[in-house]
């Protein structure tokens, strides 16, 4: 049998990296690419974290100022003075301008109202 | 393979340590000497206390009315070094000067008084909206502080009450001194690093636990009514040209205080503007004899024992009766009258008669049950105790003049709460302050109920009491300026004499009135109390009276009490 002849043309000259140290330095590359990556992407999600914690931080003393804003507003006594400016003063309404349904009165009949209706004359003549 | 294939591989196994070598010496760069020394400074670690958010008070109405909350403010602050390096100075400080509404000099005072410092404060506790219109102005050298400042948006209204807080931020008065423990919060921890711009380096934050926001009191009482209350106390005040003056307004079925007001008033947001004295909230801390404000619980301690009925016949000597030698006198002469008359005219005579058929230690007894020279336990510092000496010190003239208030010291409060237990079928309350306490969260802390300290007379004697005080209020009793229109009032009359180098004044007076409504079911118990009246009357029918009218209109319409008639009406 003819042994076989190598192409010579094929045979590579000089240093040779083999296979698997090659796929040993792209694995250890890709290692590092991604601590990398991950160490960027921390850094970026801390700065964040500070940019939203700074942003809550504002909010609550805008929201504080701004309570107090409010409560000095609605204050009774600022209230009064308010209405004061524009020539008006508020009161509770006097007894004579309230209009007051007797509880009870609705869900009995006619009848029990008619009966209760001399009680109520007795009890403003009492007045 | 050939050789294309090994040039393709030899570059990408280069290029792919190279990237990586490049990724990993600059983390390392980043890591261990640092970005600091790409900006040009050195990185450091700090440790700092977070402040905690103070808890808010509310007054009864919730959220919508706070009656204290802290505000965020700045320090404006400045870098003199800076300042001065600058050839604008002179124009900082006039730019500066009227933002702070200070004058020009003011400002390069504060700035240059440390020649060398690198910091100096040019105003503190500006209001952020004004630190805003500083900073847009981009002064060099100029920077600022946040800063959290306690507030009282309600001024000087419930600011006996409320309290305030030191410059330490720790209650030093009121409801702030007592509710401490829930308003302060829990300061947070923060451990980490700074870079050059002293920029918090997150990622390398060692350790952070947040503050917890103190909790928010809710109190009894009602904004509204103190409001009115307090005009309504201011005026009379003012009228009579008195010393000072006090109310209180009190649920009588709860204990609740929905207002409790003392004047001279002053405001918590400027506390060291105010004097001791105007500070001291009378309601609790004023010991003063009460006078005939006092005799119901001495008529309703004989009536309790079965010693007399609203019938008995009682001798009041015609105005002057001489008792171990020594002359009481009535203001208005009388001759028998029964013990609902002697109520109803308050004679002096009569009561001192009645609380002698009682004896001492009875009467001590009652007077004590019906929480007399002890505090009654509200849920405020600096309660007195008034004073009520044990029996064994009492002199045989003792009981005669305690029983018409004289020789006896008490608190506003313990003389509301008493008359309160008297509309209250006898039974007497725990007054307070505080409805509920609410975490941060929204949890409840702490809720009050009604809680009953005793029942120092029974119910019938209650009412007996009760029917007898009405009396006071009507046409020929010493209160009738008291009376309501629309409500059946019950209330007493005093007029105390004050003691001064020990012995009673001829000039200066307390003159009070107490009393509740509506008598058929009390709702609500009401005390004013006149110091040293000097104009237009001195006695509490003329001084008290009117101003108790006034406040007991005003807060039952407002709490929309029913009115007498329609009570009637609605008896079975």
């Amino acid at each position: 049998m003819p042994r076989r002849k190598r192409n010579r043309k094929k045979k590579v000259q000089g240093f040779v990296l083999p296979l698997p140290f090659m796929a040993g330095i792209v694995f250890a590359s890709a290692l590092a690419l991604g601590y990398i990556r991950l160490g960027t992407d921390c850094d970026r999600l801390g700065q964040d974290l500070k940019a939203l914690e700074t942003a809550n931080r504002n909010l609550s003393r805008r929201l504080l100022t701004e309570e107090y804003r409010w409560s000095r507003m609605n204050s009774a006594g600022n209230l009064e003075e308010a209405l004061w400016k524009h020539g008006m003063v508020m009161g509770i309404p006097r007894e004579d301008q309230i209009v007051r349904i007797v509880p009870g009165e609705r869900a009995q009949g006619r009848e029990d109202r008619v009966s209760e209706a001399p009680l109520l004359a007795q009890a403003l003549r009492h007045e | 393979m050939n050789e294309n294939a090994v040039q393709w591989r030899l570059t990408l196994a280069g290029v792919g340590l190279g990237l990586a070598m490049a990724g990993l010496c600059a983390r390392l760069f980043v890591l261990h000497l640092g970005a600091p020394e790409l900006w040009g400074g050195n990185g450091s670690n700090f440790a700092e206390e977070q402040p905690a958010v103070r808890g808010r008070i509310f007054d009864r109405n919730g959220q919508r009315n706070a009656m204290a909350l802290d505000v965020a403010v700045k320090d404006v602050c400045a870098d003199p070094f800076v300042v001065t390096s600058d050839d604008r100075a002179s124009c900082l400080v006039s730019r500066l000067a009227p933002l702070l509404e200070m004058t020009e000099d003011a400002v390069a005072q504060r700035i240059f008084s440390r020649p060398g410092s690198r910091f100096a404060y040019v105003s503190r506790r500006v209001p952020e909206p004004v630190a805003d219109r500083i900073a847009a102005e981009s002064l060099p050298g100029v920077f600022f502080r946040d800063t959290i400042l306690r507030r009282y948006p309600q001024g000087s209204s419930m600011g006996h009450v409320i309290g305030f807080v030191n410059y330490e931020g720790v209650g030093s008065a009121g409801v702030e001194q007592r509710m401490e423990r829930f308003l302060r919060g829990a300061p947070g921890y923060l451990e980490s690093s700074l870079n050059a711009k002293r920029q918090e380096l997150v990622g390398r934050r060692a350790q952070h636990i947040p503050a917890v926001a103190g909790a928010d009191v809710h109190l009894t009482l009602d904004q509204n009514i103190q409001h009115r209350i307090e005009r309504i106390l201011e005026d009379t005040v003012l009228r009579h040209r008195a010393t000072a003056g006090l109310a209180l307004v009190q649920r009588v079925r709860t204990g609740e205080i929905l207002a409790m007001a003392s004047w001279p008033f002053f405001d918590p947001n400027v506390f060291v503007e105010s004097t001791p004295e105007q500070r001291r909230n009378r309601a609790i801390a004023f010991n003063y004899e009460p006078g005939s404000t006092f005799k119901p619980m001495v008529v309703a301690a004989a009536l309790n024992e079965g010693l007399v009925t609203p019938e008995t016949l009682i001798d009041c000597e015609n105005g002057v009766w001489h008792y171990l030698n020594r002359p009481l006198r009535d203001v208005r002469p009388n001759g028998m009258l029964s013990v609902t008359e002697v109520v109803a005219k308050s004679s002096n005579i009569g009561t001192a008669k009645i609380g002698l058929r009682l004896g001492d230690r009875a009467l001590y007894r009652y007077l004590r049950a019906f929480g007399f020279g002890e505090r009654s336990g509200i849920d405020l510092p600096g309660e007195e105790r008034g004073i009520l000496h044990p029996v064994e010190r009492w002199s045989r003239l003792d009981a005669s003049r305690i029983s018409i208030g004289q020789a006896v010291s008490v608190t506003p409060l313990q003389l509301l709460n008493a008359v309160c237990a008297i509309a209250n079928d006898g039974i007497l309350m725990r007054p307070h302050v505080v409805r509920e306490i609410r975490g941060a969260d929204g949890a409840t802390l702490f809720e009050a109920r009604p809680e009953a300290l005793g029942q120092p007379i029974r119910a019938e004697t209650a009412r007996t009491i009760a029917h007898m005080m009405r009396l006071a209020v009507e046409e020929g009793g010493t209160g009738h300026r008291a009376r309501l229109d629309d409500y059946e009032t019950a209330g007493k009359t005093g007029t105390a004499q004050k003691v001064v180098d020990g012995v009673y004044s001829g000039t200066d007076y307390v003159a009070s009135f107490v009393g509740f409504l509506p008598v058929e079911n009390p709702e609500i118990g009401i005390l004013v109390v006149v110091d040293e009246p000097r104009a237009e009357g001195y006695y509490g029918g003329l001084v008290a009276a009117p101003a108790f009218r006034a406040m007991a209109k005003e807060t039952a319409l407002y709490l929309d009490v029913l009115p007498t008639r329609y009570r009637l009406a609605q008896r079975p």
